[in-house]
């Protein structure tokens, strides 16, 4: 193999399959990235065998040929060397890193022992669609997921394809936030809906690789999801089981409607939280008729204080509920426009955070006990 | 030799042909799923896996598993991705960290996905009297072999009985018995609604035939409720009938019995009629009593046999109230750090149970009491003792009391210028009587509906 590259290419086609590093100890091999020299230019992959990301980067390909180096070592050095052009060219099961002033020789092994990267044969469930519109509401719902030993499929980002919409839904069973996102946005072949549940890591990957790109193709098989751009394809590993019925979750009527600016309440929060307690806790109270919202917390060494929130309120007075400040912010900041609908019944029922000019994102958080 | 031994035997042949971190990197996880005709079946974690092994270890594999068994001929991999699952997420499920610290969770989440039962609900909670006995016994008889014996087992009540306990109750004991050799489902009638208008929309009915058609036992709550959804009932009485013909135990609940469902067809009420149909009624004072100790514990809640006593006098229609009273003391113990007393128990029934509304009057229950018995309210004022109007006049008594709270010398003059003592006598006298009489029991719940709708 020998090819010439510029180095900020090959950087950015590094920081690209960077987190599909594997960190398990017992196969060597998964520490490394597999580096091949094509007609059309170079091609970088890693897997942790949960997931395997290929990147293509351009080069001028003098010869043919692939390796497999250890990541970290190529990484450090084409982040420090200095000069634009590097060339790649392996003598046996080394490859040779050399500049004007730069001479490396990285140790490596055979491509023959790197796993291979399974591929999707049927591609009959595939989905197309803007990267934009995707990172997008995978940014709006990944958050609210957390991994988990005991429930995992909660660990992941649930994709609800009907047809009709999509709907991205995470939840770590505290809060949750769900996403729709209409066809047009999509074209796809698929001809029936699907569910599946796609890692958290998988996710946040998809979310940080993909958002420069134009359109992804995302291909579905039982096991498996094969998210595609322009240069870079990612295969992940789907999480097994089913996902809880989470439509049911979603509450149905309310006692207490309240609109309000987003950036009053999220600075209310801020300011109020610096008293809460070990459980994050914060109260919300609105007295009838008045026209503000009363963000509140207290704390036995600090003291208290409380906000006043001008807000539009429709429905009954609220007497207290306490929520957690982080979970409660989490959907603020996620939440897109200036004003928001925050509804909610009692402090034993889920609150309703909503955009007041978007139907198509939602975000539900449980109280916390009053005691 | 079974399938687990000939794969340990064979892992350990392979063990020796591969380097060892290949070896706890591959095959991990993996399994022998089965062997047919010369050709063995491996469960691998993931395509990763799947992959690396189908390209590179076939042969040692075959080697392994031929010197096992010669007749092996082939071996063909499969991804089980629900294996990495760890073996005790089940047991778990429900009890998530944050819980104690007052952070509440999504109640739906804690419902099992696979088979939407709530691990709260079980038969060795289920209180037992005179009320709910043959739905029990027969809920344990299904138990036992389901889809055998009472097949399907159609059950009946009123809101707050004790359905929903039961049915899932007996779903979460045939998974406990069963484990995974018997598929479980729970739908309420809402669900499988939602489910049939998504097939709909989405043009994916067979999803839906499929979900529903491969189960061994199907438990559906408030059947009532999709009666009159035609298309929903379309699809439920195949997949009813599906079900019935392999049989597969169905396990139906409602709020009354199917000849009492006016909009659900006859084909489908016969169907119901041919199992078994068992009724809970409404608790005795016994049976009340007996739910509220059992409850008391269950919840942490310290309340004197008087509060006992108490509240089985005062709630009889529905456990849901109990429970609703039991909750609310439990949120003042905790509050105040000491016990309830008789006063604030006292209180908190009449906050949970329905109370009358205000704009009732004495004389609106007098007639109401009198046109239940088909009498003219003038009989209960006057002297008569016949029995029926005797008896009718000390319910009249007792619901004054009951109800209004009225004092005893006024029921006495509003009720024919009677002695306070044979009001006091008649309250006495019927508050102990429906302990002990169901019939009349039922006959003072009817009448105080009637009292509540006008």
């Amino acid at each position: 193999m020998k090819l010439i590259i510029l180095k900020d290419n090959l950087k950015e086609g590094l920081n690209r399959v960077e987190r599909a590093i594997g960190d398990t100890i017992s196969l060597p091999v998964l520490k490394h990235v597999l580096c091949e020299a094509q007609e059309s230019g170079m091609r970088l992959t890693t897997t942790n065998l949960e997931m395997g990301i290929e990147t293509k980067v351009v080069g001028k390909v003098g010869e043919i040929g692939s390796i497999t180096v250890p990541f970290q070592a190529l990484y450090a050095i084409i982040q420090g060397v200095d000069t634009e052009r590097i060339t790649l060219e392996t003598e046996g099961n080394i490859l040779l890193v050399s500049t004007d002033n730069y001479h490396a020789r990285i140790q490596g092994m055979g491509s023959e022992d790197f796993p291979i990267i399974p591929k999707i044969q049927n591609k009959t469930t595939t989905l197309s669609i803007s990267a934009e519109v995707f990172t997008d509401a995978v940014s709006k719902v990944i958050y609210a997921a957390q991994f988990s030993e005991i429930r995992p499929e909660l660990g992941g980002v649930l994709i609800d394809f009907q047809m009709s919409i999509l709907k991205l839904v995470a939840t770590d069973s505290f809060r949750l936030a769900e996403k729709t996102i209409l066809t047009k946005h999509i074209q796809t072949n698929a001809t029936s809906g699907f569910k599946v549940i796609v890692p958290l890591k998988t996710m946040q990957e998809v979310q940080r690789i993909f958002s420069n790109e134009e359109t992804l193709s995302i291909t579905i098989d039982e096991h498996q999801i094969l998210v595609s751009g322009e240069k870079t394809q990612l295969v992940s590993r789907l999480i097994g089981g089913s996902y809880p019925d989470y439509e049911q979750i979603i509450p149905k009527t309310n006692d207490l409607k309240l609109s309000l600016k987003r950036d009053q309440l999220m600075s209310a929060v801020r300011l109020v939280s610096t008293f809460s307690g070990k459980v994050n806790d914060i109260k919300i109270r609105m007295r009838e008729g008045t026209k503000a919202l009363e963000v509140y917390s207290a704390s036995h060494e600090l003291g208290e204080n409380a906000y006043l929130v001008p807000i539009k309120a429709e429905g009954k007075e609220l007497k207290e509920i306490s929520f957690n400040w982080r979970y409660l912010m989490d959907g603020l900041k996620a939440m897109p426009g200036k004003e928001v609908v925050f509804t909610m019944t009692n402090d034993a029922k889920p609150a309703v955070l909503q955009p007041a000019d978007d139907a198509s994102y939602l975000y539900i958080l449980m109280p916390i006990k009053s005691s | 030799m079974n399938l687990e031994q000939a794969w340990q035997a064979a892992l350990a042949e392979i063990e020796l042909q591969i380097s060892r971190p290949n070896f706890v990197t591959w095959f991990a996880e993996s399994k022998l799923l089965e062997k047919n005709e010369g050709v063995a079946l491996v469960a691998l974690p993931n395509n990763f896996a799947k992959e690396w092994i189908e390209s590179r270890y076939q042969k040692i594999i075959l080697g392994a598993l031929r010197n096992l068994d010669e007749t092996t001929k082939k071996v063909d991999f499969v991804v089980a991705s629900a294996m990495s699952r760890p073996p005790a997420a089940r047991a778990g499920l429900g009890r998530l960290q944050n819980d104690d610290l007052g952070q509440q969770s999504f109640s739906e989440l804690k419902i099992d996905p696979e088979t939407n039962l709530n691990p709260r609900y079980t038969l060795s909670s289920f209180v037992v009297g005179k009320s709910n006995e043959l739905a029990f016994a027969a809920a344990q008889a299904i138990v036992q072999s389901p889809g055998h014996k009472y097949n399907p087992f159609f059950i009946y009540g009123g809101v707050g009985l004790g359905k929903t306990h039961l049915i899932q109750g007996m779903g979460n004991e045939i998974k406990a018995l069963y484990k995974n050799a018997v598929k479980v489902r729970y739908v309420s009638s809402e669900k499988f609604t939602n489910d049939v208008i998504w097939a709909i929309k989405n043009k994916r009915m067979e999803t839906v035939k499929e979900k529903y058609r491969f189960i061994d036992v199907l438990i559906i709550d408030d059947i009532q409720f999709i009666a009159d959804k035609q298309a929903t009932v379309e699809e439920f009485f195949h997949t009813f009938n599906a079900l019935y013909e392999s049989n597969k135990q169905v396990i139906i609940s409602s709020d009354r019995p199917p000849r009492f469902i006016p909009t659900l067809e006859d084909r489908m009420r016969s169907r119901f009629e041919g199992g078994v149909l068992a009724d809970i009624g409404y608790p005795d004072y016994e049976l009340r009593c007996a739910i509220i100790k059992t409850k008391i514990e269950e919840k942490g809640v310290i309340a004197s046999d008087e509060i006992v006593t108490l509240i089985a006098n005062k709630i009889q229609r529905s456990i849901r109230e109990i429970e609703g009273v039991l909750n609310k003391m439990l949120f003042y113990q905790n509050k105040r750090g000491e016990p309830v007393n008789i006063k604030t128990a006292e209180h908190i029934i009449e906050e949970v149970s329905e109370r009358p509304a205000k704009n009732i009057s004495a004389n609106h229950i007098i007639k109401t009491v009198a046109g239940f018995y088909e009498i003219s309210p003038l009989d209960l004022v006057n002297r008569s003792r016949k029995k029926e109007i005797a008896e009718s006049r000390q319910i009249a008594m007792y619901l004054l009391r009951d109800m209004l709270s009225l004092s005893y010398p006024y029921i006495g003059r509003k009720l024919g210028r009677r002695d306070h003592t044979t009001a006091m006598y008649a309250c006495v006298k019927i508050s102990e009587e429906i302990n002990r009489n169901q019939n009349l029991n039922h006959k003072i719940l009817a009448i105080k509906d009637l009292i509540n709708k006008a």
